[in-house]
């Protein structure tokens, strides 16, 4: 018994941490100066609080559309807003002048190719459509 | 108006058919908000309006039942000409000073980014009095039926034409709004001839987020002057009492009544805390005014609610404290005033406790359900409690209109019966 519950913890980390990483990722183009984020910076960009990253630049969001895998995961885990709730903040924002919802992007790939051409841009996408022009700057756990 | 009313409602037609923002290409886009809402009123001694600084009419002495307390249209036209330079134009259509549903310009601005994190907006926009000022008619936003009207509607100031900046530094993962306002405004209030005029509107909205916790502190200033014929009728009594050269109070008075360009102050506190599950919101005023005919006001709310799948069910309770005196005792007894001290002292408490809201509670229940996105359907209870001043006759009025002779003579409790549906694209 003591010589396996080494063995068993081990398949208990493993199955833990496998679960609680997120399949969803916070992404930046490769040619970005940002290299991590805090969950609250992402949360604060992502809902227009901060127009800006911590190094100053200018921050762009993209968003996916609604409904999209990507789109619950990072909302369930980043921003922790439903839907709903994102679109009664939208309509706060919008309707008092204070700024506009981010650009919504159609899907994983769409966030690719527009991320990859600025590096002031930030966005998110499922953690296996990742390729080399852009870097993670934040995994949610 | 003809015109510009058929245009609002053939845009109103578009947006709503559609239910979703129109991008009309080449930077501009037509988004549009609105509620429609029924409420049924227990008392028909008086009306209850969602805002008293704008409606004429509401529920309960007009009629049991209505829909013309909470329904509203409104339409935001933006043009972001470059990526620095935007403008914004939201028409809104809900009860007026008049009874009207003539949709009204609320917001008219030009917006220039300096910076990232500074904006400047100049033409005709919201004061950032309360916490929630922006958005206090686009009622999807928050999760009641309507913003706690004891609250609401203490600050009359809703537009004016002026500047505000918008500077938005983070400090880490702190998250601040520092925006000042300057501007002036003239704006028509319910009753034959009654408007305002404010000069000098200076303030400032300070908040500061951190996760889930917004914390924000207001000032706001303004240089009121009031028009309405009651009360220069009432002015004039005290000036002619004054000018007899007999009773010296009646001149003291004239000049503690006067209402061009008083300093009126509204300082307040609020706090948020949202976790996505729980919320937790209140905000505290206080209101100072140089004139004795705008009294001064203590007032707050705290509100908290869950979020469980689609339904959000809240509990709020919000009171509204008038601080002034409500009666004026001067000189009776002086034989050389013949009588006028009498007079004197009717004319300053009837405008003392005229224009003035007087004390009052209420306690909301509510359940906002979800039930498709940009859609909310809203039920609320409204348990209303005013009471008198020291148990004076005509004190008890609250923040009731249209009353009914007698309805302010004794502390009154009114249920209201809320359902309406919020929707913005």
């Amino acid at each position: 018994m003591t010589r396996i519950m080494p063995f068993f913890l081990f398949v208990a980390l493993v199955l833990t941490a496998s679960s609680i990483q997120g399949d969803v990722v916070v992404v930046m183009s490769a040619k970005s100066n940002v290299s991590n984020l805090s969950k609250n910076t992402v949360t604060a960009i992502f809902l227009g609080k901060t127009p800006t990253f911590p190094d100053g630049n200018q921050a762009i969001p993209i968003e996916q559309s609604e409904g999209q895998e990507a789109y619950n995961e990072f909302h369930r885990l980043v921003t922790e807003k439903s839907t709903a709730q994102l679109n009664a903040y939208w309509a706060r924002i919008v309707f008092s002048g204070m700024g506009n919802p981010p650009r919504e992007v159609a899907n994983n790939d769409e966030v690719l190719k527009i991320i990859a051409t600025n590096p002031y841009m930030i966005g998110y996408l499922e953690k296996s459509a990742v390729n080399r022009t852009v870097k993670i700057v934040f995994a949610p756990q | 108006m003809k015109t510009i009313n058929a245009l609002f409602v053939v845009l109103c037609f578009f947006v709503f058919s559609n239910s979703q923002a129109i991008d009309l290409g080449h930077g501009f886009t037509i988004k549009g908000f609105g509620t429609a809402g029924l409420v049924n009123s227990s008392n028909n001694g008086a009306d209850f309006v969602a805002n008293s600084n704008v409606q004429a009419s509401g529920v309960g002495r007009t009629n049991d039942t209505s829909l013309v307390v909470d329904s509203k249209l409104g339409l935001q036209l933006d043009y972001q000409a470059t990526d620095r330079l935007s403008f914004a134009v939201q028409g809104l259509s809900r009860q007026q000073y008049n009874k009207s549903f003539d949709p009204i310009l609320e917001w008219a601005y030009v917006k220039f980014k300096i910076l990232p994190e500074l904006h400047i907006r100049a033409g005709r926009i919201r004061p950032a009095i309360y916490m929630l000022s922006d958005y206090l008619d686009v009622n999807y936003s928050n999760p009641w039926v309507r913003p706690p009207v004891e609250f609401y509607t203490t600050a009359a100031i809703d537009r004016m034409e002026g500047v505000d900046l918008l500077w938005r530094p983070s400090i880490g993962d702190l998250s601040w709004l520092v925006q000042p306002y300057f501007g002036v405004t003239d704006l028509k209030t319910p009753g034959v001839g009654n408007s305002f005029k404010a000069d000098n509107i200076l303030g400032i909205n300070l908040t500061g987020t951190y996760s889930d916790l917004t914390l924000r502190a207001g000032f706001g200033q303004g240089d009121i002057t009031l028009f309405s014929p009651s009360l220069t009728q009432a002015q004039s009594g005290l000036n002619i009492i004054c000018n007899t050269g007999l009773d010296p109070i009646a001149c003291a008075q004239y000049n503690a009544f006067n209402t061009t360009r008083k300093n009126v102050i509204f300082s307040s506190v609020g706090a948020n805390w949202d976790n996505g599950n729980y919320f937790v919101l209140g905000e505290f005023g206080k209101r100072f005014a140089k004139t004795k005919v705008i009294s001064d006001v203590t007032t707050w709310y705290i509100s908290g609610g869950a979020r469980i799948n689609k339904f959000t069910p809240y509990i709020t309770y919000s009171s509204y404290h008038n601080d002034s005196p409500v009666t004026f005792n001067g000189d009776t007894n002086n034989v050389f005033n013949l009588g006028l001290g009498a007079a004197v002292n009717q004319i300053a408490t009837g405008l003392l406790q005229g224009g003035n809201a007087m004390d009052q509670n209420t306690i909301s229940l509510g359940m906002r359900y979800d039930f498709m996105s940009k859609f909310a359907l809203k039920a609320q209870w409204d348990h209303i409690q005013t009471s008198t001043k020291n148990g004076l006759a005509g004190t008890g009025d609250g923040l009731f209109v249209n009353q009914q002779a007698g309805f302010g003579n004794s502390p009154t409790q009114v249920d209201l019966f809320s359902v309406t549906l919020d929707f913005a694209f």
